[in-house]
């Protein structure tokens, strides 16, 4: 039997043949349509001219469509492509990375400072252009890409021919602006390696979108100068409208996308240098939720894999059938045969040959099983090829990153002996159901006895011996074997000794047979590929794991308590100067910038940084930007670390003692001392204790009355259970989902399931605070212990993701982070 | 890149415990289709023969040599059986 063979026939085309095929249309491309090889062709980038809608537009009269290197060919304007294009056309500099309108806006110099206001111009926002481009086509001549479709493909309708050709000018049209979006994309995710890997991807996915949408237009051109026999056949037809339809819905949702992200990070990043924005039209954008898995846009690799699943589940419901059938006819001939039988007397013989898998069957019988097999082989090489097309789907998702291909072959190996011992094992089950259930056999004596002895035995132990024997072709020597001695033994081969010793060692366990009910018919095609899909994310992930580390120096020597072991000379100059233990930390409100302490005093001063620096690695500060205003403090060198940060603000800080309480700092009217001269707040602000005047008995020492300035983000309720379970239940890690790329590993985040982005996000700050803080806590969230590293790099993503979205982060800043961690060490 | 050790696609990759799977359950099929048809076929005394041979190993390691030395039907049945079990997984596989 071979159930271990390499993958079968295919009879379905595979993703790759696909592409294949794609290419070669595209080369018929040529000859059908001349203009393709013009000399005009060449690439457009945002370095030429371009309409402001965004569309690579006409720069002058010789060129009517310019073409993206990804397409071969440049086609000449048609009337709804021609409506698509506006008026106005627009200069863009060669130093510019954004269209700007010719006459009207000023061009901002090359050399932009971050900190210099830039000239907003009319830049249009990219969902608005993608909209009025829809606008604008659906409008022309009251023909949308919807009637083009319909209209292409009848060949009997009189104006099929022009309407393929006018159909292949819009898609041309959708591929163009998707090119423009992309190259703006790119420009705006400069500088950010997490943006830049996303645009990676849609950059992979659009030049799949362009293969295919080469393969069909190069279709549409030939279709339109068919005539009579030469037109395609029906059939044909209706794929090739389906696939123009899905990919032209797969580039509106990949543009969608791209325009959102667009609008996000145009808005969220710093001027660039050269780089031009409109603020205003950017701020209306509402912030873009991130993707779910759900959502993430759907490429030509997953067009052809969805095509061939349609046809796989049309074959696996025939094989189905056909099982259904052939033993609902095996049980009618059971059931006829057992009307002359007679429960009390022995079972005839016509019955008996029935049974078993050497079954005599009617010649009718014979005939629907032979069908039914033919089914099943048809069914099993269309799963093999669909594999294939979801292989090479993984291979394109993961290309470069992962999914090495050896293994994917072998995956796809283990998925045909899978479906192949599934299709053995159901037919086979099925078979030994209808025996038993068979009308007056089910009751006879015997019957119950054999069940009676399966039942009472443990029958269950021996069943792997039998299935080793049968299977590897040793059948009953096998089976003598296991009574006699080491010797026999010896005779057999290595991997039936070690199958039969495994069979031995696991019926020693309890509810064996269980187990094995419950994984009746193994992993599923889907689940199989599922599971190697979401495996090659974690590959992905660790791969990505060192690229992902903008900040590590900064977050791991803060998470380890001052240690600076990773950190950069910046921070080697902190800790060697200004061990943050031994600092004042000046505590800000919330909103306040970023305080830091700053190596050049001897007493903390105020850096004050932008605020975008907070939310960019890039601008971890290597040096203090501006030195706020804070009137010098003198600490004396042996001055005594204070256990808490302390407020600073309209308070005059104790000259240099170690003991602070004694210490004749001016008390402000909201202020009352204790007996023990400490003074306390009595509203407001800093401390929870007795009011004006009354006695002193809620008062503390200074040590403990002193401290904390207030910091309403990190108070609240300890992390719930039900919030750390949550978290200890995070398992997705999405390459298309960056946020979640490469924060933690997979160790770190043991796993089995669980709305990973909504939970993290639902998070209060007081909970992450509480992470960081509380070792107890933190053992609790993550059981196998987490690096801080891992921490860091969660704090980074919640500060570029999700301040303008979550309402709990929006005050979690560098600071939070520092003072907690300090704290907590 | 990780290690083989490491990497889940391996684990994906190695489907040993399902090889082992699909053996003991084939051989359930096989053994149960065995027993009934030995039952049906044989007589009071054969019957009750098996019945002790099994109640008596209840670590059945042992069982099945004895049943197929001491009960030479039982043994062309269940040889008849894993025969025709192989036969019919190869016309699919």
């Amino acid at each position: 039997m071979n159930l271990n063979g390499g993958l079968g026939a295919r009879r379905i085309s595979s993703f790759a043949e696909l592409r294949v095929k794609a290419q070669e249309q595209q080369d018929a491309l040529k000859s059908v349509a001349p203009v393709i090889s013009s000399p005009l062709m060449r690439a457009p980038t945002l370095t030429e001219t371009v309409s402001p809608q965004g569309e690579p537009a006409q720069s002058t009269a010789e060129a009517p469509r310019i073409m993206s290197p990804l397409r071969s060919e440049a086609v000449s304007a048609e009337p709804v492509m021609a409506a698509e294009t506006t008026t106005e056309d627009v200069v863009v500099p060669a130093s510019e990375s954004e269209p700007v309108v010719a006459e009207e806006a000023p061009v901002a110099a090359p050399e932009v400072a971050p900190d210099i206001s830039v000239t907003p111009v009319e830049v249009p926002e990219a969902a608005e252009v993608v909209d009025a481009e829809k606008e604008v086509e659906t409008e022309t001549e009251g023909v949308t890409f919807e009637t083009l479709v319909a209209s292409a493909y009848q060949v009997d309708a009189p104006e099929f021919s022009r309407a393929a050709e006018q159909l292949a000018l819009s898609l041309t049209g959708r591929l163009d602006r998707h090119a423009y979006y992309l190259d703006r994309l790119r420009i705006a995710a400069e500088g950010n390696a997490r943006r830049q890997r996303e645009v990676e991807m849609f950059q992979a996915r659009a030049e799949l979108q362009t293969s295919l949408g080469d393969s069909v237009r190069s279709f549409l051109y030939m279709l339109a100068g068919s005539t009579g026999e030469a037109l395609p056949k029906p059939e044909v037809l209706a794929t090739q409208r389906k696939i123009a339809t899905e990919l032209a819905g797969y580039l509106e949702k990949d543009s969608e996308r791209i325009a959102a992200r667009l609008s996000e990070w145009e808005s969220s990043e710093p001027v660039k240098k050269g780089e031009l924005i409109a603020p205003k039209e950017v701020a209306e954008v509402p912030p873009v939720a991130e993707a779910t898995p759900e959502e993430l846009p759907k490429g030509p690799e997953d067009v052809a894999y969805e095509s061939l699943t349609g046809d796989w589940k049309t074959i696996r419901e025939t094989y189905e059938e056909g099982e259904r059938s052939y033993h609902e006819a095996l049980r009618a001939e059971l059931a006829a045969q057992a009307k002359s039988w007679n429960p009390l007397k022995s079972i005839p013989y016509a019955a008996r040959k029935m049974f078993g898998f050497n079954q005599k069957l009617s010649g009718e019988l014979e005939k629907r099983k032979t069908e039914s097999t033919a089914n099943a082989i048809l069914y099993r090489d269309a799963s093999n090829a669909l594999a294939v097309a979801k292989r090479d789907a993984l291979m394109h998702k993961f290309e470069g990153v992962a999914a090495p291909e050896e293994k994917m072959q072998t995956l796809l190996q283990r998925h045909e002996r899978m479906l192949g011992r599934k299709l053995v094992l159901s037919r086979a089950k099925e078979q030994l159901a209808a025996m038993q259930e068979a009308p007056s056999l089910a009751e006879h004596p015997r019957m119950q006895k054999a069940l009676e002895v399966l039942q009472n035995n443990k029958w269950k132990v021996m069943a792997g011996s039998v299935g080793i024997a049968a299977l590897t072709g040793g059948l009953l020597p096998v089976l003598a074997a296991l009574g006699t001695g080491v010797a026999v033994r010896a005779g057999l081969g290595e991997k039936i000794k070690s199958l039969l010793e495994r069979s031995k060692n696991r019926a020693s366990a309890e509810n064996v047979t269980a187990q094995w009910r419950e994984r009746l018919g193994y992993l599923s095609y889907d689940e199989l590929l599922a599971t190697a899909e979401r495996a090659l994310e974690k590959v992905a992930m660790a791969e990505k794991h060192a690229s992902y580390t903008n900040l590590a120096a900064f977050g791991a020597a803060a998470v380890a308590g001052g240690a600076f072991a990773g950190a950069g000379p910046n921070l080697a100059d902190y800790a060697e100067h200004m061990p943050l233990e031994n600092s004042v930390q000046a505590v800000v409100a919330p909103e306040a910038p970023v305080t830091l302490p700053t190596p050049e005093v001897s007493a903390p001063a105020e850096i004050v940084l932008a605020p975008e620096a907070v939310a960019t690695p890039e601008y971890v500060p290597t040096a203090p930007v501006e030195v706020a205003e804070v009137p010098p403090v003198e600490v004396a060198p042996a001055v005594a670390p204070l256990p808490e940060p302390v407020h600073m603000e309209a308070q005059e800080v104790p000259s240099a003692s170690s003991e602070i309480e004694v210490a004749p700092a001016p008390v402000p009217e909201s202020v009352v001392t204790t007996e023990y001269g400490v003074p306390v707040q009595a509203e407001g602000g800093y401390l929870t204790t007795a009011g004006a005047g009354e006695e002193v008995a809620n008062s503390v020492p200074v040590a403990e009355a002193m401290p904390v300035a207030p910091q309403p983000a990190l108070e609240g309720t300890p992390l719930s259970p039900a919030v750390a379970e949550t978290i200890k239940n995070i398992e997705t890690f999405n390459v298309e989902k960056p946020g979640f790329l490469g924060m933690f590993s997979s160790n770190e985040l043991q796993t089995t399931g669980g709305e990973v982005y909504a939970t993290m996000k639902d998070l209060t700050l007081d909970d992450i605070a509480k992470i960081y803080q509380d070792p107890v806590t933190r053992a609790e969230v993550f059981p196998n212990g987490v690096s801080p590293e891992s921490l860091e790099r969660w704090v980074t993503w919640i500060q570029e993701h999700n301040t303008q979205e979550t309402p709990a982060y929006v005050n979690l800043k560098l600071e939070d982070f520092v003072t907690t961690v300090h704290r907590a060490h | 890149m990780q290690d083989d050790t490491t990497n889940p696609i391996t684990d994906l990759v190695d489907d040993s415990d399902e090889e082992l799977d699909f053996a003991q359950e084939a051989g359930m099929v096989i053994l149960e289709s065995a027993i009934t048809r030995f039952v049906l076929e044989a007589d009071d005394e054969e019957v009750q023969a098996l019945e002790t041979i099994l109640s008596a190993h209840d670590i059945a390691t042992d069982a099945l040599p004895k049943l197929v030395e001491n009960i030479p039907r039982f043994a062309d049945i269940l040889s008849e059986e894993m025969e025709g079990f192989q036969k019919q997984a190869d016309e699919i596989v």
